[in-house]
């Protein structure tokens, strides 16, 4: 669990330096973050992925269309208080094991 | 018994008698220990009742008499004889020996059958007709009573076969009777599609015209099963089977299409495909293709998930979703106005038929509109939606808004998963419908959801053991490349090629740094220590 995820605002400089974030699954699960402006967003995928159980390389974060990386800051991505970021699963295929 | 039935009785035996005496043949002799039966019927061996009867049978008491003043001894008490049909006492010639003998004087005096038979009812018959005669083994027939005369042929003149451990046994044979010529139908003269010259002549298989231009080659190779299977008679009936030596062939009548390349990869290629796959860290999460669209990074892919591209692997809905990002550049490229014909939508958008309206406008701000993968409505003639069908096979939707179809292209054969490939077409073209009208607004005057569904005419499908290439099938469909319909393997240089196109894109932000990080591969391999 981050400590930024827990961490009760201190005051109106550390509440104003940080963002509440949605991470939405394909399925229509949402899970809430708050996240420092420049904090990488590394840490918010693998809280994720630790809650949801699963493997950080079979998923895929977007932000309005565009792929996220683990390097990026909200403030990079010009993120504002509530935005969503959709979670979605790799897809896979090849031609067997059609139905 | 009463008096009525005793005077009936009597007159019964009245009128047998007198019946008797007026046969003409000769009845059957019949034997009974019974005095007051022999009396009482009028069948009697009775010499003194029988002289008025065509033929004369000696009694029993006479022989006896008889046989007694040959041999000197007394006749056998008749309860002691053993069987009824014995007519004649045995005569012992030797104290020790008993010989059955039939008397000759007596039986020359008789004019019945075979004495062999006199217990049983002898019917007369001709000679050449069968006997009726209990046979040992069921479904024979005896000839016992044909041993010393003619032998019986069947009615169709063949010999009766011998049986071997059965001397009297004939075996009940019917030869395989013919046709005659006014018995068989016509069918039977045509039963052999060949004639003397070996050719069939018999129904001729249509000859195929040998497709000389491109748009005859689309129609579907005729499939001949059994004699026509071989490629000596697909020769024969007009038909080129599909093998490598004809691609060039078909290359060449695809002239609308981009053609495949197979020219084999330089060192220089193959060290670079080496570098991709040979992944050291797998957590590593830097990008090695990272595509830029219109000047803002969209998609990209890490050196783990270029790994997808390696031979006979699942391909990532990364690479696709990267070549979609490749194709509007390349039409935004002809189009500078923003005009483009040819859309290519991402995955992953458009199959959640759950979508609430926020949802919606976030989906039309990421991916609509004039910044994104779509320009001017009135000016989409096409949109190609790749698509994943529950997690194991790619296919792709292809819209075609002026003559209000939508295509399915689909690399496996027609399989039983038509109906839920056509439901979940349905999904997508209802998520289109509606970021459509959320986008556009009035400008949209087409309802994709009324199109019809129909497959690509055109259409390559995989082996049936190839089942790793569909994605590599829907890319190259989206590429427009064009492929002859009918089975079709992938070259081994399509992934290595499809991955250097991916990474030597000029909007690939990253080429610079992968190709710095591939010259450090180079150099620091000569050090690497196998274990």
């Amino acid at each position: 669990m981050s400590a930024e995820e827990k961490k009760p605002p201190v005051g109106d400089q550390a509440q104003s330096n940080q963002i509440n974030l949605k991470v939405k699954s394909q399925e229509g699960n949402e899970v809430f973050f708050r996240i420092k402006n420049n904090t990488q967003l590394k840490k918010l995928m693998t809280a994720y992925c630790e809650r949801q159980s699963l493997d950080a390389k079979a998923i895929v974060f977007l932000f309005d269309g565009h792929r996220i990386k683990a390097e990026q800051t909200p403030e990079q991505l010009g993120m504002e208080d509530g935005d969503e970021i959709d979670a979605m699963l790799h897809q896979t295929g090849g031609g067997f094991g059609e139905m | 018994m009463d008096a009525n039935h005793v005077q009936l009785f009597g007159q019964a035996s009245a009128l047998l008698k007198g019946l008797q005496s007026c046969q003409s043949s000769p009845p059957t002799a019949f034997e009974t220990h019974d005095l007051a039966m022999k009396e009482s019927k009028g069948l009697s061996t009775n010499p003194s009742l029988g002289t008025h009867i065509g033929f004369e049978i000696p009694s029993r008491g006479h022989l006896e008499v008889e046989m007694g003043k040959e041999i000197d001894l007394h006749p056998l008490d008749p309860s002691a004889r053993s069987s009824p049909q014995v007519t004649a006492p045995n005569k012992i010639e030797t104290p020790t020996l008993t010989k059955f003998k039939t008397p000759d004087p007596v039986v020359h005096k008789s004019k019945g059958g075979d004495t062999r038979t006199d217990g049983k009812r002898r019917i007369p018959k001709n000679m050449d007709e069968d006997v009726s005669s209990p046979s040992p083994v069921k479904g024979f027939r005896s000839l016992a009573g044909l041993s010393r005369g003619r032998k019986r042929k069947l009615s169709i003149g063949n010999a009766i076969p011998y049986v071997g451990g059965y001397d009297n046994v004939e075996v009940q044979y019917e030869a395989p009777r013919l046709r005659q010529p006014d018995q068989l139908k016509k069918s039977h003269f045509q039963c052999s599609p060949y004639t003397k010259d070996g050719v069939k002549k018999r129904n001729p298989p249509k000859k195929q015209p040998v497709n000389d231009n491109l748009d005859n080659f689309d129609v579907n190779v005729p499939t001949f099963r059994g004699r026509y299977s071989s490629k000596k008679a697909l020769q024969f009936v007009g038909v080129q089977p599909l093998n490598p030596p004809t691609m060039a062939y078909v290359e060449d009548m695809a002239a609308d299409g981009r053609k495949p390349t197979y020219e084999p990869l330089t060192d220089h290629e193959k060290l670079f495909t080496e570098f991709i796959f040979d992944i050291r860290d797998p957590s590593n999460g830097d990008s090695y293709v990272h595509l830029k669209m219109f000047g803002t990074e969209r998609f990209f892919a890490t050196q783990f998930e270029l790994c997808s591209l390696k031979p006979r692997t699942w391909i990532l809905d990364t690479i696709v979703n990267l070549v979609a990002v490749q194709m509007t550049n390349a039409e935004r490229l002809h189009y500078p106005d923003k005009r483009h014909l040819m859309w290519y939508l991402p995955r992953h958008i458009l199959d959640n038929p759950n979508m609430s309206e926020s949802d919606l406008k976030k989906l039309c701000d990421g991916y609509f509109g004039d910044a994104n993968f779509t320009s001017d409505i009135g000016s989409c003639s096409m949109i190609y939606i790749p698509t994943n069908d529950r997690g194991s096979h790619w296919f792709c939707i292809k819209v075609d808004i002026g003559i209000r179809m939508a295509y399915i292209f689909y690399s496996k054969p027609a399989s039983r998963s038509n109906m839920a490939r056509k439901k979940l077409t349905r999904v997508v073209l209802e998520g289109l419908h509606r970021a459509f009208v959320c986008q556009y607004g009035d400008l949209y005057q087409v309802d994709v959801t009324k199109f019809n569904i129909a497959t690509v005419e055109r259409q390559p499908l995989q082996d049936d053991t190839d089942g790793y290439d569909c994605g590599l099938f829907v890319i190259k469909f989206m590429q427009g490349f064009n492929y002859p319909s009918g089975v079709h393997r992938m070259d081994d240089t399509e992934r290595p090629r499809l991955l250097m196109e991916l990474c030597a894109d000029e909007n690939n932000r990253d080429a610079l740094e992968v190709m710095r990080k591939f010259n450090a591969w180079k150099a620091g391999r000569g050090k690497i220590v196998h274990l």
